[in-house]
């Protein structure tokens, strides 16, 4: 047991309305057709929501009214009321101590921000029970649970915070927590299971297993009845509970992947909101940006919260939501979006939303670079997460030209259904793909005149092999890898690929078939290695791996002795990508930062700072080698930069519009007339 | 902006959408483990029913020959197209079934699948015909079956080229957890 004294206590940081000038476009015929078309289908929908509210025989909300928003909230990634306040995870906070606040006082023009002192090392998700104990998820492996009590006698400050830590060889990543009743229930994204358990970490069960993909966040009904919200196969599950307590040997399947009403795509939470007409569930459909309605059974009720078209767009749309909560007077919702670490507030309806004419507006259509990314000498890939294709451009030229398309959404080879790496074979140009939903890896030839102007050519990717990732094995063993990066090189003995294994935390050795190879097949990292997310060869044989939720960048010497870095110059909060400059020396870009830090003779430096402007970044990801300078994806930008040597901007862009001269306002640029970096008043009110 | 699925693609879903097996779990602690990491133990689940672990439906496979079947090979014209699969492991020879691809009404191939090493396709292979077009980002509203015959050959059955334009014929040929494709550019006027 835990017993933290005190508190911090400070008003939130303030945020100023400005005008966002990133504004990019896509020069896919076929991705831009499908934001129009997704438009004109959302219209009828919601018309048709709307004609039927009131009709249906229930009580469920159609539509939210803007009320305010909640700024510089780090990495928001979960809500949960505690009475009138609100919880709030901030797992990229600059204090690790503070993964969690208490935002009070909502209806302020300056609402009071708490910093709770939950020990979670990556605080993911958050309950609040009936009698106000505190659960929160640490993906980092516990579930913390807790609260404040008032001080014992002598003691400074009128409370404490107490927190028990609940660990077990079976809770591998939590995701998610619910209570259910006076016990938890905590899903578990590596598992693929919901694990049931008791406050004081007795294992009771689990539930899901074999069924459920990535199960997130999730909720009980007053019966008991558990919704898990499942981002990997874009649906929610609902556990029934009988009267004995115990749940049904087999869940039902709620809503289906794609984009048109009752559909889910990247479903992150699930809030269970019971009225006198019926149960409700409200879904926060990630990479839909939006909040889905839908019944008890799953039928479309109606979704609301427009996406924001362009970053930083808000006052009711809505980019990325992580998280959803309502309120205990059953109409105040609250929305987190980790993408922009804020979280907007609405007031249900019963209402459907009219579309906003605006979104139609193809200047708003942007690409959505997600964080993986790949260059090898002449072609660059990058992977877009809202169509799951991955746009390939001639890396040798400034700007980089668009010259294809590999893949979007869909179950066939040379279709994705999640992708989480991508690597490009020197030499060939061949591109590596790991489809997680489908564990696969996916190889394309990219042959092209490299002696002529490269143009637009949709023939050109043409699919060389598919290949499940269950021909990778450690030793005899049967593993399935969840591959977060590849790195692919070639030599005299051949196609040698490096996969990095975020579930079972090492890096596999393969040849061109997955085969293994015969030695050193398989480098475990180190022990604290919590979530590897990037991967970085130097020309030396060396290996570098960021590892975001344990904050740290592991280094493997030529030798095969580790060592961990948790600072390069200022300490790690998100290191996120990580990449071996020209001259071997160590860039590691940390999102919670918005920097990238860069090993230098005198030691290491800083470059960028949030903002729009070039050379800064909001949310940095993925960093890789080109042929004209390091690219680092600014995934919260919705665009990527390129650096030369020595770590000096040349270039930044995205599908159809480039900068290679800094604009005004920019680090080391003439001065703007208008500021280009955020100030001013914390909460902005919506129009009522 | 959102993820595009042609109706084809979505019907595939429907049938494995459920299908993926969980991720091998991986220990942790958030006390600091040391070593090598260990499997994850199994969990007792009384009194909670633990769902058994679905079993996803299996279809046949499309190239799969059953027991004792013989069944005559087909033959193929001297002016059926060809093609090598990117790794070289296999080469296709296809043509229309009835001669011309007809103007949005189904029609079948047949082709016929040879190793480079001269083996013949094993018993337990998949084998996929599919057609999409790049420019349009979609592919057939259909799925096609694919159904053996002697001697390595096959008769795709179900496609349907529902507009003019250029389109993209795939053949996939799957042993072993490797899946190869011979593709052609079929332009319908």
């Amino acid at each position: 047991m835990f017993a933290l004294h005190g508190m911090n206590c400070r008003t939130a940081a303030a945020i100023d309305r400005y005008t966002p000038t990133v504004n990019s476009r896509v020069d896919s015929s076929c991705v831009v057709g499908t934001c129009l078309g997704f438009i004109a289908f959302a219209s009828a929908a919601l018309a048709a929501a709307s004609a039927s509210a009131g009709i249906g025989g229930d009580d469920c909300p159609r539509g939210g009214d803007y009320r305010a928003t909640l700024s510089d909230l780090a990495g928001a990634c979960a809500v949960a009321f505690d009475g009138a306040d609100l919880l709030v995870c901030v797992p990229d906070s600059l204090g690790i101590t503070s993964q969690l606040v208490r935002v009070s006082q909502l209806d302020a023009d300056q609402p009071t921000v708490l910093e709770l002192v939950a020990p979670a090392a990556h605080a993911i998700d958050v309950a609040v029970g009936s009698d106000g104990t505190i659960a929160v998820a640490d993906a980092a492996g516990p579930v913390w649970v807790g609260g404040r009590k008032p001080a014992p006698p002598g003691a400074s400050g009128s409370w404490v915070e107490e927190w028990t830590m609940i660990t077990m060889p079976q809770l591998v990543r939590p995701a998610g927590v619910t209570w259910v009743g006076e016990m938890l229930a905590v899903s578990d994204a590596q598992r693929g299971a919901v694990l049931l358990m008791t406050p004081t970490g007795i294992l009771i069960g689990q539930l899901g297993a074999g069924v459920v993909g990535e199960p997130r966040g999730l909720a009980a009904a007053a019966d008991g009845t558990l919704f898990v919200a499942d981002r990997l196969k874009d649906c929610v599950w609902r556990f029934e509970r009988s009267a004995d307590g115990s749940y049904a040997a087999e869940p039902r399947r709620l809503g289906e992947p794609g984009f048109n009403p009752g559909q889910l795509s990247a479903p992150d939470d699930v809030f269970v909101l019971e009225r006198e007409g019926g149960t409700c569930l409200l879904v926060a459909d990630e990479l839909n940006h939006r909040v889905h309605v839908l019944d008890a059974d799953g039928a479309f009720v109606g979704f609301f919260g427009m996406h924001a078209l362009i970053p930083r767009m808000g006052e009711g749309r809505i980019h990325y939501p992580r998280s959803i909560a309502v309120a205990a007077d059953g109409v105040t919702l609250a929305v987190a979006e980790a993408f922009e670490d804020r979280v907007q507030l609405f007031g249900l309806k019963a209402e459907a939303d009219p579309v906003d004419p605006s979104a139609n507006r193809a200047e708003f259509i942007s690409s959505h670079f997600g964080s993986e990314a790949a260059c090898a000498a002449d072609l660059l890939a990058v992977h877009d997460v809202e169509t799951e294709a991955i746009a390939l451009c001639d890396a040798r030229t400034t700007p980089p030209i668009h010259m294809a398309i590999i893949g979007g959404g869909g179950a066939l080879p040379q279709r994705f259904g999640e992708v989480t790496a991508i690597g490009v074979e020197p030499g060939t140009g061949r591109v590596w793909v790991a489809d997680r939903l489908h564990s696969r890896i996916d190889v394309f030839d990219v042959a092209w005149d490299r002696s002529k102007e490269p143009i637009v050519d949709l023939f050109m990717p043409r699919l060389a092999r598919s290949m499940d990732l269950s021909r990778v094995t450690r030793g005899n063993d049967r593993v399935t890898p969840d591959v977060s990066d590849i790195v692919v090189s070639r030599s005299s003995s051949g196609v040698e690929a490096l996969l990095l294994d975020r579930a079972n935390r090492g890096i596999h050795r393969v040849d061109a078939r997955l085969t293994p190879r015969s030695e050193d097949a398989w480098i475990a990292l180190p022990a604290e290695a919590r979530m590897p997310e990037e991967l970085a060869l130097a020309s030396d044989g060396r290996i570098a791996v960021a590892d975001p939720v344990a904050r740290r960048v592991f280094i493997r010497e030529v030798s095969g002795e580790w060592s961990a870095r948790s600072r390069l110059g200022s300490d790690f909060v998100r290191p996120s990508g990580v990449e071996f400059d020209e001259r071997g020396e160590l860039v590691v870009s940390d999102s919670a930062l918005d920097a990238v830090l860069v090993s230098d003779p005198n030691g290491a430096r800083r470059v960028g700072e949030r903002g729009i402007l070039d050379e800064q970044f909001y949310d940095p990801q993925s960093i890789l080698p080109s042929p004209k300078g390091l690219i680092v994806i600014d995934r919260g930008n919705h665009r990527f930069q390129r650096f030369g040597d020595g770590f000096i901007w040349n270039l930044t862009g995205s599908l159809g519009r480039y900068y290679d001269q800094k604009r005004k306002g920019s680090p080391g640029a003439a001065p703007a007339s208008t500021p280009a970096t955020r100030t001013g008043p914390s909460r902005k009110e919506g129009e009522q | 902006m959102t993820r595009a699925f042609s109706i084809a693609t979505l019907a595939v879903i429907a049938g494995v959408g459920c299908d993926r097996q969980p991720s091998t779990p991986a220990p942790t602690s958030s006390q600091a483990p040391t070593g090598e990491p260990a499997a994850t133990p199994p969990i007792a689940t009384p009194p909670i029913a633990t769902p058994p672990i679905a079993t996803p439906p299996i279809a046949t496979p499309p190239g799969s020959t059953p027991p004792g079947a013989e069944l005559p090979p087909v033959e193929l014209s001297r002016g059926a197209q060809s093609g090598v699969s990117a790794d070289g492991t296999y080469t296709v020879r296809w043509e229309v079934v009835g001669g011309a691809i007809p103007d949005a009404e189904p029609f079948s191939i047949a082709f016929a699948v040879t190793r480079a090493d001269g083996k013949p396709v094993s018993p337990e292979a998949k084998v996929f015909v599919d057609a999409e077009m790049p420019h349009h980002g979609h592919g057939m509203n259909f799925v096609p079956t694919v159904k053996r015959k002697g001697g390595d050959t096959f008769v795709g059955e179900g496609l349907l080229f529902h507009m003019p334009g250029r389109w993209v014929l795939a053949i996939d040929i799957g042993e072993d957890g490797v899946r190869e494709r011979v593709q052609w550019n079929v332009d319908v006027e």
